[in-house]
């Protein structure tokens, strides 16, 4: 019941972006898709979001006296930015072949999440959860007699709250440990914090 | 082919034992001892004789053949062996050579069966002892699945060598579903078959032992397919056979008949499939 729910909600967030017109070049940062009918932009406000900014900005108490991300999550994952996401759901999302994935617990993602993304809590992408290998075949890879195949397995960007959190790098972490080719996922450090301080589009529950 | 002609005359009082010698030193495996290269040709086609009989006797085993007879005799020459080894089935499948005609030909035939089950038998024992790896490996432009044996890998390389040229000699019969879409044979499919077949057919342990290569072969596929209303297709590339195929998605070559019953409407037979085919694969 759960993965099918699951499946189901990828397929609905994979297929959310597929009427995407995007532009990402040098001049415009800019993208308009439709979503259930609705359409959505991608967009810069001239105005800071100092709500969402605190919203985001919530370090875990466990890396004190400093929560900063390092630059890199794994070796050989790419770390991306703003213009790179913006591309990668122009270009990838909107053809149903690659995920934009939030790798936040449901009640963060509430606060609010990139458009066009899916919900993958890095809690679920644990080796002893009975229903990983759903999960896996959700994005994308095979599965024979309790083995994985990743040669279909869907190109992920990944984000989390941002750089002072590093579930990012959890989901990233567990999703190689699987066997996940590392040159098929990239790492969004900025992630909600830097991506609302910079005035970006974001959706919550309530949008 | 007489021994005796390349030697001088005068020793032919010493003949026996000369014969005697020589038998030991083949069974030692110091065959390269000869340099006349007619003998070497002839060597050559004993050992592929040899094989094209032992894989004769293992596609018997596994086409359903309408002789029920047959196949009785055949699990009755297995049966009485306490407890089926790989090494056990191989020797069973290899025709025990008559120890009628004691010709130095014959011997040197029989030495290189020794050798050639040997190298099997290493091969597969060290498939069950775990010593290998199922790799994926760029080749003539694109990726192959391959099989690395860690304490037979010169074996596994021979192997593969001589039953390439058993089958483009024609001596083997191969089955149609290692024929490629190219028209040519893929002798390292061919060696997967007879690793995997042997080891199906053997004890708790080689079973489980075919299951790991099994998962292992499935795991190393760099193949690509496409999701199509839920269904999984593949695009059939140069070089691929339809054992090949099954091997990529289901770790073994004989799992072809599934793919070939879901695409009955494409393929004529399991030999005729066709680079640019898109083949509908079953879900494992």
């Amino acid at each position: 019941m759960f993965s099918r729910n699951f499946a189901t909600a990828l397929a609905v967030g994979a297929g959310l972006g597929t009427s995407l017109i995007a532009q990402a070049n040098a001049d415009v940062i800019k993208a308009g898709f439709t979503i259930g009918g609705v359409e959505k932009t991608f967009q810069q406000s001239q105005t800071l979001n100092f709500e969402g900014i605190s919203a985001f900005h919530n370090p875990s108490a466990d890396c004190a006296p400093l929560c900063i991300a390092p630059l890199s999550a794994v070796a050989g994952v790419e770390t991306i930015g703003e213009r790179e996401v913006i591309g990668f759901v122009a270009e990838v999302v909107s053809q149903g072949s690659g995920l934009l994935i939030d790798s936040r617990e449901p009640e963060d993602r509430a606060a609010g999440y990139i458009p066009a993304s899916v919900n993958v809590p890095a809690s679920l992408v644990q080796p002893d959860n009975p229903f990983l290998t759903d999960i896996m075949q959700a994005l994308g890879s095979r599965s024979f007699e309790g083995m994985l195949n990743f040669s279909d397995a869907m190109p992920l960007v990944i984000f989390d709250n941002g750089p002072s959190t590093s579930v990012a790098s959890e989901l990233i972490t567990q999703l190689i440990a699987q066997g996940y080719p590392a040159d098929k996922l990239s790492y969004y450090r900025g992630g909600m914090l830097v991506w609302t301080a910079l005035g970006l589009t974001i959706e919550d529950a309530k949008s | 082919m007489n021994f005796e002609t390349q030697k001088p005359a005068k020793t032919s009082s010493s003949t026996p034992w000369i014969i005697a010698v020589g038998a030991v030193t083949f069974a030692l495996g110091a065959v390269g001892a000869f340099t006349i290269a007619q003998m070497n040709q002839s060597r050559q086609n004993d050992a592929i004789a040899i094989l094209a009989a032992q894989l004769a006797e293992m596609q018997v085993t596994r086409a359903q053949t309408p002789d029920l007879l047959a196949i009785t005799d055949q699990a009755a020459a297995v049966v009485p062996t306490a407890i089926p080894s790989a090494s056990a089935v191989l020797a069973a499948r290899t025709p025990s050579a008559p120890a009628v005609a004691v010709s130095l030909a014959d011997k040197t035939a029989e030495a290189i069966a020794i050798a050639n089950r040997n190298k099997m038998r290493m091969l597969t024992e060290g498939v069950v002892a775990g010593l290998y790896s199922v790799t994926s490996e760029n080749a003539n432009g694109g990726t192959r699945i391959a099989l690395n044996s860690r304490n037979a890998a010169s074996t596994a390389a021979e192997l593969e060598g001589l039953i390439a040229q058993a089958a483009a000699n024609g001596d083997i019969d191969v089955p149609q579903s290692i024929n490629t879409s190219d028209g040519t044979v893929d002798s390292q499919t061919l060696l997967f078959d007879l690793v995997q077949q042997s080891l199906e057919d053997g004890s708790a342990k080689e079973v489980a032992a075919a299951q790991e290569m099994r998962r292992r072969a499935f795991a190393a596929s760099a193949a690509k397919t496409e999701i199509v209303e839920g269904k999984r297709f593949y695009t059939v590339e140069a070089g691929d056979s339809l054992a090949y195929i099954s091997l990529q998605f289901y770790g073994s070559t004989n799992a072809y008949e599934t793919i070939f019953n879901a695409n009955r409407s494409k393929i004529a037979s399991p030999d005729k499939i066709q680079i640019g085919q898109r083949l509908l694969i079953p879900e494992a």
